[in-house]
Parts: C-alpha cells; sequence; structure tokens
C-alpha cells in the first residue's frame, strides 16, 4: 500500500487546559478473533463536498444552546464547553443560513444536527479531512484534493462494527500510557457505537487511535474504534485539528 | 337530323373545345374549380417566380401575401452555435458561487493543528 508522508509540522504544545475529565476505569481492549467480514453499511445522507475546506465551529462562552431551527425554535439541548475532557467544545459546520450554522452534533443518533448561532462560536477552516474505508481497512487524509497520508486501519469487529457514517474529531487525548491500547494519541470522534451504549465507564464514543499492537492492523478487532499505528496517529496530532471531517464508509 | 345526333355532335364538341358535358341528374351543373397551388416565395401575382404545377394557369382566388406563411418565413430553430450553450452557463455560475465561497472561507483562519490533552481515554478501543 503507497504511503506518503508529509514533513511533519513542529509540534505545537499549548498550554494545558485544566482537565476536569470524567476518570473511568480503563479496561484493556480484548480483541476478538479476527474475523472476515463483509462490507456494511453506507455514508449518511448529506455527506458535504469532500475537496471544499471544511469550517469548525469553536464555543466561545461556557455553553451554547442548540435550536432545531434556525433563526430560533425550540432549544433541544444545551452543550458545556469545554466538554467531558477539558477541550473546547467544537462543531463541524453542515450549512451556513443567515446567522445560523447548522452543526454536526457530538450526540447519539450518529449524524444529529442542529442550529447554533455564529455569534457564539468563532469560525476557522481546515483543507484536511480523513476519509476511512472498512472494507479495504484503510484511511486517507487528503488536503483539498491532494492525498497527503494513506495508512492500514483495524476497525470493529463483528459484533460492534464501526459504524459508517460522517463524523469529526472531537478531542485530541495523549494518554497516560503511550504502551497501553490506545497507543501513544487517541482522536475522540462524533460518533457513538451502534451496538454498545457504554464502554470502559464511558458513553462507547467512537475514536481514531493508536496501538499497541499494530500486527492486528488490517483486521476487524476492535469495540468499534478505528486503530492506526503509533506513527500514523503522531502524523496525524502533528497536523490535524480538532474539528477536523471524517467520513467512514465500508 | 335526329335530336340523338345533336347531343352526341354536342358532347364531340363540348370535349374537344375543353368543356365539361352536362349530364342531366348530376347537381346544378357547376364544377368545383381547378386545385390552387399557392408557391413558396410567391404570392398572388407573382409571376414567374416558384413553381406552378401544369394546368394551373390561374392564380388562386383566395390566397395572398400574407394568408399563407412560406416556409422560409417560418420559425426556424437556432443553428448550434447561436444556441447558448447550458453547460458554459452553469459552468460560469458554479465558478462564480465558487469564487464567493473562496472569498468568504479566505476571511476564516486556518485552524492549527490539535492541542493534545493529558487524558486517560474510554472511548470503545
Amino acid at each position: 500500500m503507497r504511503r506518503s508522508t508529509m514533513p511533519a509540522r513542529p509540534a505545537r504544545v499549548l498550554p494545558q487546559i485544566a482537565a476536569a475529565a470524567a476518570l473511568a476505569v480503563l479496561t484493556a481492549c480484548s480483541s476478538a478473533p479476527a474475523e472476515d467480514a463483509s462490507a456494511t453499511g453506507e455514508p449518511t445522507a448529506g455527506a458535504a463536498d469532500g475537496t471544499a475546506p471544511a469550517e469548525i465551529a469553536t464555543v466561545v462562552g461556557d455553553g451554547i444552546d442548540v435550536r432545531t431551527e434556525p433563526g430560533g425554535g425550540e432549544v433541544s439541548q444545551t452543550l458545556a464547553s469545554p466538554n467531558d475532557f477539558g477541550v473546547d467544545r467544537t462543531f463541524l459546520v453542515e450549512q451556513k443560513r443567515g446567522e445560523w450554522l447548522e452543526v454536526l452534533l457530538p450526540v447519539r443518533p450518529n449524524g444529529s444536527t442542529g442550529w447554533i448561532r455564529s455569534d457564539e462560536v468563532e469560525l476557522t477552516s481546515t483543507p484536511f479531512r480523513v476519509e476511512i474505508d472498512t472494507g479495504d481497512f484503510t484511511f486517507t487524509v487528503f488536503d483539498g484534493d491532494e492525498e497527503v497520508r494513506t495508512g492500514v486501519i483495524g476497525t470493529g469487529e463483528g459484533e460492534t462494527p464501526t459504524p459508517p457514517g460522517r463524523y469529526y474529531f472531537t478531542e485530541l487525548l495523549r494518554p497516560k500510557d503511550p504502551e497501553g491500547p490506545y497507543g501513544v494519541y487517541a482522536f475522540g470522534l462524533s460518533g457513538f457505537s451502534e451496538s454498545l451504549e457504554t464502554f470502559a465507564g464511558g458513553p462507547g464514543q467512537l475514536a481514531v487511535h493508536g496501538t499497541n499492537d499494530e500486527d492486528a492492523l488490517g483486521r476487524r478487532v476492535s469495540h468499534g474504534c478505528v486503530r492506526v499505528s503509533n506513527e500514523d496517529v503522531t502524523w496525524m496530532a502533528e497536523n490535524l485539528p480538532v474539528g477536523a471531517p471524517v467520513e467512514i464508509s465500508g | 337530323m335526329r335530336l340523338k345526333s345533336y347531343v352526341i355532335i354536342g358532347v364531340a364538341a363540348a370535349a374537344l373545345f375543353g368543356a365539361s358535358p352536362a349530364f342531366a341528374g348530376e347537381g346544378d351543373g357547376s364544377t368545383p374549380p381547378a386545385d390552387c397551388w399557392a408557391t413558396p416565395s410567391q404570392g398572388a401575382g407573382a409571376p414567374g417566380e416558384g413553381a406552378v404545377p401544369p394546368g394551373s394557369d390561374e392564380p388562386c382566388p383566395d390566397a395572398g401575401p400574407g394568408e399563407e406563411p412560406a416556409p422560409s418565413e417560418a420559425p426556424m430553430p437556432p443553428s448550434p452555435a447561436e444556441e447558448p450553450a447550458p453547460s458554459e452557463d452553469e459552468a460560469a455560475e458554479e465558478a462564480e458561487e465558487e469564487a464567493i465561497v473562496e472569498d468568504e472561507l479566505e476571511a476564516i483562519e486556518e485552524a492549527e493543528a490539535a492541542a493534545p490533552v493529558p487524558a486517560d481515554p474510554n472511548y470503545t478501543g
């Protein structure tokens, strides 16, 4: 498989945010026997044009109301900022309508959207997007139309598949044990397992993370997360922003 | 000379000089006019233009210059060169929309790489 390595940008170590993370029991990521599973699922409807830069909305206050319609409407939920991991709340913008933004929400069910006011967030953009093919066990990072990185992945096994859909990175964590099952870095995703309501004391959130078992890459081994090599996730951590879109298909 | 002979002679004379013989019991004796042919490029009274079928020497009494449109005057479909290319217009509109989007995004800063937060993940693994 072709791999192209771009010169990494200098690592940025920003002042650490006082973490108010919910501590959970960290269980080892038990691996089910590798299975040869046929490709399932299709991308969710409404996937945006992947070639255009994606817009990212970061909440500037300590919370934000999400409404069902632009220009008002019922408040469906209020999301706090920072999130449970102490990271500023971020959304992927799907469309704009005047002063309102329709954003992808990091809540169940996967693919949920809502409307927020544009004056309550800071907007940035990114040309990067990640495409994950669970059928081919590959990921590809694009910078606009240019493929800049590709590699092998491990995906969810039979009873806990990685659900296809459109997501985005919600935070970047550096596990305390870099030799543990999450590897050196873990990007949380806005999506959740569709077969697990909870996992390891958490809400069953999906992620793209490194691994301490690279022999398992190229197989269906996880409980829904996408595993990549530590080298690949390090490159992602040095180049991709929180809010970058991730399309999973297979 | 007998009447029968006069009739025969009359019929022969009519046939010789182009008239139609009138037979008793067939209408009022009038005959429909010969078909009039209006030529495409010829109005009534335009001598020498267009094809005139043989035997129709008389101009059409009902036809006039403006009463029957000439095929050449009928609206012609635009030639391909004159017809606007919808694909070019659509491409121009798309290019304009993309330019607008690009202008808007230029005012938006590019997001920096993520800042890693030391924490214990509880993802599905």
